[in-house]
């Protein structure tokens, strides 16, 4: 996939696991696997820049005497959730239009 | 690799970093190698499992440099001197800090310093250009003018820089229209002396074609600010366009300004062309036996020519060869696309992400094509014949076709 494509959708996909509830670094990970390739590398930027943009709130809670850090998704996450959801309403129109072009008519 | 070595590699590599932001960066990996681990993997299984270090690095970085978060990383280097406690809970990192606007303040003083600087410099060059443009002006236009441009042509080395020239010699060929201080010159030598041809330039698009008779010319734009230099060195001849401005650019030039044209007649052994910010074309040429052709982001383009050992790299330009005959080609690129249409006796062809596209004179049993990609679409390889064509692109397509005759 186009990488800039996918750094996109990457920011909503994680969004979208944190509305179910929230979670830690490695839980993401896992619960992301069945949707998307993400690795650690991937997924901190992107925890940041959520964070950054004040779509997620993190804190810190302990857990077997070490400190895991946790994010909650905030309303202006579950904005960008929706917005996302709108835009590709369109662009699933576009792509059936697209599709019946192709494969309705004969070709030219 | 142990978790412990691990973050202090990682640590090390975010040195420039505050240590805030450096610790945040090594707590959530540290968190991720003890959640592997009470999965059940071991230290190292856990550590090799985050992947590459440099790509992690790598990743930080990025990051931080789009949020332009590096300037407050060496601000906040001050701040944290005096050791302030974080706590533990939510963290926010946005402040308005006091070095901030310290920063500000000498950004606008070196500004006005630069500018001062700037224009001291401009007033005393405008000296020297004036003079030259006026002395022009009053010249008459004489075709027969004993004026000889270049004394090299009696084949001493000397360095000229054109620009330190008065009005004199500056216009043979055409009194010509000046464009944001340029004037036009001509510089011309007998091919005898030329054995090998260098030309260089860092904005202006190189355009070759065959010359007459026995003089090479080279026809070029300059100003005080962006000249060319020729000089002769043992048989070879180098026109090499220099400047002293830091940021060059084509604005306020006319199209036809920043073309500098070179007649080649034939006699030359070995051509090597190059610009950083130009392009490079090259026309009905029957090219030196060693001819290397590179760019970094103009575009290459070779038309109607033949060539022996013919050489072309760029990295971001777009390649074309057409309707060309070349012994042995190498052509490299690394993000532009690659297009030839010509005829061979052994090309290798190498992309990184661009494309590849081949289109080659003859058939299958003239010959054998290999390619080769890491991650791009390309068409199998075919033929069976003598001469070897392979292309290899990390993530480019490549396509090529077999054709009987140029488009």
């Amino acid at each position: 996939m186009d990488v800039q494509l996918k750094r996109g959708v990457l920011e909503i996909c994680v969004l979208a696991v944190l509305n179910r509830g929230e979670s830690y670094g490695y839980q993401m990970i896992k619960d992301l696997s069945s949707c998307i390739e993400v690795s650690e590398s991937t997924l901190y930027p992107i925890l940041k820049r959520l964070e950054k943009n004040e779509c997620v709130t993190v804190f810190t809670v302990e857990h077997n005497s070490r400190l895991r850090k946790y994010y909650r998704i905030t309303g202006e996450g579950q904005k960008k959730i929706r917005a996302f959801l709108e835009e590709w309403k369109e662009m699933m129109g576009i792509y059936h239009f697209i599709e019946d072009q192709v494969t309705g008519g004969a070709g030219a | 690799m142990k978790k412990a070595e691990f973050l202090a590699l990682l640590r090390e590599r975010l040195a420039d970093f505050s240590n805030e932001d450096a610790e945040k960066s090594a707590a959530f990996y540290s968190e991720m190698i003890d959640d592997r681990m009470e999965e059940g993997m071991t230290e190292e299984e856990a550590v090799a499992a985050l992947g590459n270090l440099d790509d992690i690095v790598r990743s930080i970085r990025q990051e931080s440099h789009r949020d332009g978060e590096s300037q407050r990383h060496t601000q906040r280097r001050e701040e944290e001197r005096t050791s302030e406690e974080r706590p533990i809970s939510g963290e926010r990192s946005r402040h308005l800090s006091v070095a901030g606007i310290i920063g500000i303040i000498i950004g606008i003083i070196a500004i006005l310093i630069a500018v001062t600087i700037l224009l001291f410099t401009t007033v005393r060059r405008n000296g020297q250009g004036s003079t030259q443009n006026v002395s022009q002006s009053v010249q008459p236009v004489d075709g027969n003018s004993s004026v000889q441009q270049n004394p090299q042509q009696t084949g001493n080395s000397s360095v000229q820089s054109n620009s330190q020239q008065t009005g004199n010699s500056s216009t043979q060929q055409n009194q010509g229209t000046v464009s944001a201080g340029f004037t036009q010159q001509e510089y011309s030598l007998d091919m005898a002396s030329v054995q090998q041809l260098y030309v260089s330039s860092l904005i202006d698009e190189i355009r070759i074609v065959p010359g007459d008779g026995t003089q090479l010319r080279a026809v070029y734009w300059q100003s005080s600010e962006l000249w060319y230099e020729t000089r002769q060195e043992n048989g070879a001849l180098y026109i090499e366009q220099k400047s002293s401005q830091e940021q060059i650019s084509r604005r306020g030039r006319d199209d036809d300004d920043y073309k500098i044209w070179i007649y080649l007649p034939q006699g030359a052994t070995a051509l090597n062309v190059s610009t950083t910010g130009g392009e490079i074309e090259i026309t009905n040429l029957n090219l030196p036996g060693t001819t290397i052709l590179s760019s970094t982001n103009g575009d290459i383009d070779l038309k109607n020519c033949t060539g022996s050992d013919v050489q072309i790299t760029s990295t971001t330009g777009d390649i074309d060869v057409e309707a060309s005959v070349i012994n042995n080609l190498q052509v490299n690129n690394t993000a532009g696309s690659i297009d030839l249409e010509m005829e061979a006796q052994a090309a290798a062809i190498v992309n990184a992400s661009g494309e590849v596209e081949v289109k080659l004179l003859g058939s299958g049993a003239d010959y054998t094509v290999q390619t080769q990609t890491t991650t791009g679409r390309a068409m199998a390889g075919s033929g069976t014949g003598s001469r070897l064509i392979s292309i290899t692109t990390e993530s480019g397509k490549i396509e090529y076709e077999f054709i009987y005759g140029w488009d």
